[in-house]
């Protein structure tokens, strides 16, 4: 009996991902995310129609890792540059895949009217409430009292303002259909997030509007822990402020929660 | 890139729309992303992280600039044959420069035009070789001297070159400039200053 036919391959590397190293830290939630991404895209068999748009910042090389094509924005501009691109193209399955630094900060404007005009986009969104590529300064979705460069005591909401809430902001809009808040620090939730990954794809293939899932994603090197740590930061301090579940949802899908 | 002012900018006319091109009936691009159907992904981006690619790419850029400086240059002159000084203005206060060399003329005095239709690139060669016979420069703009150092540099001490630079806020009108281009003949330095290339 040969290998093949005596073992089942019951594990691979998605047809999305190519087979590269990343160059993401140890314990950062991009591989993992990249991996999702990937298999949703392959188990809806969408990977030679997709075009995907990455962001400025830790992700920015995304596409040596994705295995489709992509276009890179200017920093923040992500869903703008793929309203073009699906407005000229409906028939292409567009998406974006953005940090909190690209998506909800220097991309809040774009973010929002492209939420609010309910295009038929699927955004993914890393928020790891800080800048990582850059060095740890803080961002607009740092917690109260986060340690980051730019907020050596923590972030104070007096001096820094507060933590900023884009996929609940974006929510209310008529254009939105679905945000899910997902985490990328437990299994439990890794396995979650690639449901709303996956439902969130079938949104804009039933041409629904706009579709969002946030993904809170550790990062080690940045919040200065381990990876096991920075797993536990997400369950224990970050989760009480970006609340994990459906934060909208009308598409009326049968498993709706 | 156009570079607009604000007179052009609030200016507001009737345009006609060519009829809209069905993209599909254009000739395939190598380079567009269609989805990776039968071939291998693409990626459009313009970081190289590699540093010999990122060396090899700036040379093609500067293949490319030098391409366009070769083939792109545009500029206009109107009346310079007989002028005794050469006005320097783009945009909106070109038009204004015209009608005040139109003014001095009628009084007899000579000034002709020399207007960049491209700033970059900068139409330094026609420039240094028309201000170099003419001997006198005036240059106007609406900005505290933008334009200026490009003249500068084309021109450097072919010419005497004197300045006159207006700010947002007021458009001067025909005879403002007209006052400053006979102050630049005499060469009293009472409209605009005399630049020291």
């Amino acid at each position: 009996m040969s290998a093949e036919a005596a073992f089942k391959k019951v594990f691979g590397r998605p047809e999305s991902l190519k087979d590269n190293y990343t160059h993401y830290c140890p314990g950062c939630g991009h591989s993992i995310a990249h991996r999702l991404v990937a298999e949703c895209l392959d188990e809806l068999g969408l990977r030679e129609n997709t075009i995907g748009v990455p962001p400025v910042g830790c992700a920015v090389l995304a596409y040596n890792y994705f295995n489709f094509d992509m276009i890179e924005a200017p920093h923040g501009r992500a869903l703008a540059v793929a309203t073009g691109i699906k407005r000229t193209n409906p028939d292409k399955f567009v998406l974006t895949y953005q940090g909190d630094g690209d998506l909800a900060a220097i991309g809040t404007a774009e973010t929002i009217h492209a939420a609010n005009r309910g295009e038929k986009i699927s955004a993914i969104f890393i928020n790891n409430a800080i800048y990582g590529m850059t060095g740890g300064q803080m961002a607009p979705t740092t917690l109260l009292g986060q340690e980051a460069t730019t907020a050596p005591g923590g972030r104070d909401a007096g001096l820094h303002g507060n933590p900023i809430d884009i996929s609940a902001m974006i929510a209310v809009s008529n254009g939105v259909v679905y945000v899910e808040r997902c985490s990328l620090a437990s299994l439990k939730q890794i396995r979650q997030a690639k449901k709303a990954i996956k439902k969130c794809f079938q949104v804009q293939l039933d041409k629904l509007g706009f579709g969002l899932v946030e993904l809170l994603s550790p990062c080690p090197t940045n919040w200065k822990l381990s990876p096991k740590e920075a797993w536990a930061w997400v369950n224990e301090v970050m989760v009480k402020v970006y609340p994990l579940g459906v934060i909208k949802d009308t598409t009326g899908y049968e498993d709706k929660k | 890139m156009i570079l607009g002012d604000g007179l052009m900018g609030q200016v507001m006319e009737p345009v006609i729309f060519p009829d809209p091109i069905d993209i599909k009936s254009l000739p395939p691009k190598d380079w567009a992303l269609t989805g990776c159907k039968g071939r291998k992904p693409k990626a459009i981006f313009s970081m190289l992280l590699d540093l010999n690619a990122l060396y090899n790419h700036n040379l093609h850029l500067q293949e490319k600039y030098d391409e366009i400086t070769a083939k792109e240059l545009r500029w206009d002159t109107a009346m310079t044959e007989d002028a005794e000084l050469l006005v320097v203005a783009y945009g909106t206060p070109s038009r204004i420069a015209e009608s005040a060399i139109e003014e001095l003329r009628a009084e007899g005095i000579k000034a002709g035009l020399f207007r960049p239709i491209t700033l970059w690139p900068f139409p330094t060669i026609p420039l240094r070789k028309l201000a170099a016979k003419i001997g006198k420069v005036g240059v106007f703009e609406f900005s505290m001297g933008q334009m200026l150092d490009d003249v500068i540099m084309a021109v450097g001490e072919r010419a005497e070159i004197y300045f006159y630079g207006v700010p947002g806020g007021i458009i001067p009108t025909p005879s403002d400039v007209a006052r400053f281009l006979k102050s630049s003949i005499k060469g009293d330095g009472k409209v605009g200053r005399r630049i020291e290339a």
